[in-house]
Order: C-alpha cells, then structure tokens, then sequence
C-alpha cells in the first residue's frame, strides 16, 4: 500500500439524497483517510446508512461527487465500488448460510484454475483454500480452520468475523461497516471492533457506524456527526459521552461545526 | 446404509436380486427419471422447483415423433425437441425472473400449457415413429449396456462436474442458499435462475427423446407423473428443498435406491400400488429423518453417513 496514514482516499463532496418528500442527505461533504477508523455517528434517520451506501455504489446521489485516490467516480453498482477496493459490512450477513469459510470469502471472485481448467470455469480450490487459510491467520480470528464446516453452523460472532475476514482480504482503500457489532455479544463485539483496529493499522480507511458510543470513543480515530441529513460536526479530539450525546440529539445546536 | 440393507433383504427374498442381469433391469429401469433427476438437482440446489419437467418429456417426445411422421431428417427431429425444451426453460425463465411468480406455481401452469399442447400436436393420438436411427438410439444395448443408461451417466456427470468443480456450480449453491448474499457479492440471481430453467428444459427434451425412441413411437402422455417421483429421488438423496444443500452424489442414491425398491417389490410379485406405497413411506421417512438428523447433528439427508467422505465440500 503505497498511500500514507492520514492521506484522503475517499472524498464525498455535496452529497445529497431525496427519497419522495424525505432528505435522506443534504449536501454532505466527507473525507475518509487511510488508516483511520473515522466513525458515523447520528440517530436514525440522520443519513448514516444513506452517506455510507453512497459511498459503496448501492444508492446513487442525487447530486453531488465522489472521488477515490483523488479521482472522481461514478459509482453505479455495490461491485463498481468493490472493483475500486471498497469492501462494505453489513448487520445482517451477506454470507451463504450452506456454503464454507473458504466458499463465502471468494463468493462471487472465485479463482479458477490456470489453462483449459479455467477456461470452462473450472475452480482452483486449492488455491483459494491456501489464500483462506493465510488471511484467517493474518487476522487471528477465532473460525474453524477446516473447511467443508458451513457458515450456519458457526456462532453469530463467528460468522460476523468471516464478514470481516472477507472485507478485509478484498479491501485495498477503504472497508465500510455498518452496525457489525449490532447482533453480537459483548467479547464477539469487542473481537470484531479489534479487527476493525487491525485493518486500519495495514492502511486501509474504515468507516464504522455504531450506535454504542463507547466502541466509537474506544476505536475511532474522527467522529463524523450527522443529524436530520447533515453533518453538525467532525471531531478528532476531545471525543467525551456528553459532547457526542448532545451534538446527536441536537440540544445545542449552536456550537456544532467546530 | 439404506442401499446395503435393502440388498441383503432382497437377496434373502429372491436369488434372483444379486445377479448381474438384475442390476441392468434397475438401471434401465431409472435411466430416464435419473437424467431428469440430475438436472432437477441444480435446480432444488438453487432454490427453484421445475414441475413441468414431465409435460416437457412429452411435448418435445412428441415434437419429434411429429417432425419424423413428416419424413425430417433424424438430427433434425432431435434439435427440434431439443428446442421445444429450452424454450420451455425460457419460458419458465420469463415467468420466475421478470414476473417473480414462485417457481412451483409458475412450472404447475407451464405444464398444463405444454401437456395441453402435446396432446394438441396429434389430436390426442400417439405417432408411430417410422425412422429405425432414432429408435436405435434407444433400444438395445452397447457394450452390454442398455443404452439409455449411457444417456443417463453422461447426464450424471455433466451436471456433477459443473456443481463441484466450477465456478457456476458455486453460484448455483449461493443462490439457493442466500440470494440476497450472492446479489451483494456481485453474482447474477436472474442469470443463475435462467440457466437453471433453460438447462432443466434441455435436459427434459433429452429425457423426451430418449423416452420416445425407447417406445418406438411418442405418446402426448408420455412421461406424466413422473415429476413427482423425479423430485422424490432428489430430495430422498438428501437435497434440501430450501435450496443451498445437495449433492449429484446424493441424488444418484436416490434414484438408485427407489430403483432397487420398485425391482424388489416386482421381483417379491407385488402388485404396482404397494411400490406407489413403499415409495411415500421412503420420501416421507427421508425427510423426516433430515429434519430431526438437521436439528441435532447438523445431518442432511438418509444417506449422510454413507456420503461424509463425498459430500462436497
């Protein structure tokens, strides 16, 4: 990764976002660096889902750019954004119930085998098994390390870490996650949040929402606030409970774009 | 396990079970379900059911018996049910992907159409067919094998390799397993779900053909009731209707296992009815079996022990 800690990777500028009568967004601006954990935070309904789907090529701006290692972009489908190394986690899993661990992390980018093997489609399984086995090692998670185990079998933390495991082996420039502590328990979660650390360090840009504020001001490097669709404020220092709570809620509203 | 047992059972009852001519009988007896049954697999895998595969047996059964009453070359008899089956897939296709009707209602309706149809093509008579190449294709055997059993491995094989060891293999098991994981993962659900229909169609008008040139003439009716039966020895091998879970290796048990029972119960002199009995009583303890074995050992089907070195992984 040639990119420095703290460079911008992913640039938003003017993002807005209607849904009929509803502003989803309005006029965001956001930087995302490398390295960083920058987290979302905001109530429902503040934009947070909406800024970060735009950013992943799930919805599409109604104004507004995007710029990725400082080129704008057109982000049209989920897989555009995949191409440009942007790797999104969800709450709910985007893992195949039946299939393996090695099976899920190449779901959809499978290797196939070199020559006429690969020419009809044939899968170089031993190739993605021996890749499976090196990024579960990298990352230390806690998964059964054989194969032909399928993902339903496994502990909801389990599975969240082989989402993880996922986003990061495919993540070159940034990996979104979405509430990935929302259905786990309290050591699950705090695995999953030490992952998030870990891909930071190797210089990707996470971008994490949570609504459990003290994972926000354990983890996050920057705090984007968002409220009613737009961002009230962006915090690098002096992360408190209080100051979150009240930049959220909107009691005093006045002393939010700091 | 199943397999073994009734084995022995049956030798004990009939010495005539274990001989060499017998196991033939069998296989000749389940060649054309099981080229039905194995591109049915796929489609259980994938989440989708295919109940109009029998009324495709006949319709294209009965294209071909039409275009060779009218003196058409043999190859071009074969390419028009062959035709008469995709488009059934496509059609199948159409009403799944781009109407989003539930694949069991959109292929009960099918059927009727195709069954319709087929009786349309003759007035509801059946068609001689005159030309001794095509019935050759199916009648006799080579190498001492019927040759609609050559048919039914070729078909057996074909699908096996494509569901293990390729990469359209995997997307069929992650759409069936989760469409909404394999639409994020980039993987194209309406693709998946047309290949499926469209290789269900093919592989049905190939059942047609084998069928009518087994018969030596093509009946409108040909093959009816054989969907059910067909499905029967996929999910008896351990598919899930769910989709997601299955195995060529598991289905191939169960057609051969329905085989074996219906040759046993023959060569016992039972009556057709009790093989129409013992059939139910095996789909419904298999899966059963699969509920309570799937809630407590993770199980998948009767033949889980039989498969644990196989299954794919």
């Amino acid at each position: 990764m040639s990119v420095d800690r703290g460079q911008v990777v992913i640039e938003g500028i003017g993002l807005s976002k209607s849904y009929g009568p509803i502003t989803a967004l309005d006029n965001v601006d956001i930087e995302i660096r490398a390295g960083e954990i920058t987290a979302l935070v905001g109530d429902n309904g503040a934009g947070k889902s909406t800024l970060i789907k735009i950013l992943a090529g799930a919805v599409t701006p109604d104004a507004g750019e995007i710029r990725i290692n400082g080129e704008t972009v057109v982000l049209r489908t989920p897989a555009d954004a995949r191409d440009l190394g942007i790797e999104t986690i969800f709450q709910d899993l985007a893992l195949a119930p039946d299939r393996d661990v090695v099976t899920n992390l190449f779901l959809g980018r499978e290797v196939l085998r070199k020559g006429l093997g690969g020419k009809i489609g044939m899968l170089d399984r031993r190739a993605m098994e021996a890749q499976a086995l090196t990024q579960i090692d990298a990352l230390g998670v806690n998964i059964p390390r054989s194969t032909g185990v399928s993902i339903g079998e496994m502990s909801g933390g389990q599975q969240q870490s082989v989402a993880v495991a996922r986003g990061a082996f495919w993540a070159k420039t940034g990996m979104f996650m979405d509430e990935p502590t929302a259905a786990l328990g309290v050591r699950e979660s705090s695995r999953v949040l030490q992952l998030a650390r870990q891909i930071a360090g190797s210089g990707v840009a996470v971008v994490l929402i949570s609504h459990i504020l003290p994972h926000v001001m354990e983890l996050a490097d920057r705090v984007v606030v968002l409220r009613h669709g737009q961002k009230v404020a962006e915090l690098t220092e002096d992360i408190s409970m209080d100051r979150l709570v009240t930049l959220i809620v909107g009691v005093d509203a006045n002393d939010a774009a700091t | 396990m199943a397999i073994v047992a009734i084995g022995i059972a049956m030798t004990m009852v009939s010495p005539f079970f274990f001989q060499a001519g017998n196991f033939l009988n069998v296989a000749r007896a389940v060649a054309i379900t099981g080229i039905v049954a194995a591109v049915s697999t796929p489609m259980l895998i994938s989440g989708n059911v295919d109940l109009s595969v029998a009324a495709t047996m006949g319709l294209s059964g009965m294209t071909a018996g039409a275009l060779l009453v009218q003196e058409l070359p043999v190859p071009v008899a074969i390419l028009g049910a062959l035709v008469v089956g995709l488009l059934m897939g496509f059609v199948n296709g159409v009403i799944v992907v781009k109407f989003r009707v539930n694949s069991l209602i959109a292929t009960i309706g099918t059927a009727f159409i195709a069954r319709g149809v087929a009786f349309v093509i003759n007035s509801g008579r059946s068609v001689f067919i005159p030309a001794e190449s095509y019935v050759n294709l199916g009648q006799g055997s080579a190498l001492g094998i019927p040759k609609p059993v050559f048919y039914t491995v070729v078909a057996f094989a074909v699908i096996g390799f494509v569901m293990r060891y390729t990469k359209v293999g995997a997307h069929i098991y992650a759409v069936g397993s989760s469409p909404e994981a394999a639409r994020r993962a980039g993987i194209s659900v309406p693709k998946i779900t047309w290949g499926v229909f469209l290789a269900s169609g093919f592989f049905s008008a190939l059942a047609g053909v084998v069928l009518t040139s087994q018969a030596g003439s093509a009946f409108p009716y040909g093959g009816q009731g054989r969907e059910l039966e067909i499905i029967a020895a996929v999910i008896v091998g351990g598919t899930a209707l769910t989709g997601g879970r299955g195995s060529i290796t598991g289905t191939i048990l169960g057609v051969v296992l329905l085989g074996i029972i219906a040759n046993s119960l023959n060569l016992m002199g039972l009556p057709a009815p009790y093989q129409d009995i013992s059939r139910g009583l095996l789909l419904v303890a298999a899966v059963a079996t699969d509920q309570i074995s799937g809630r407590t050992l993770g199980g998948r089907g009767v033949f889980r022990g039989l498969r644990a070195g196989t299954e794919e992984a």
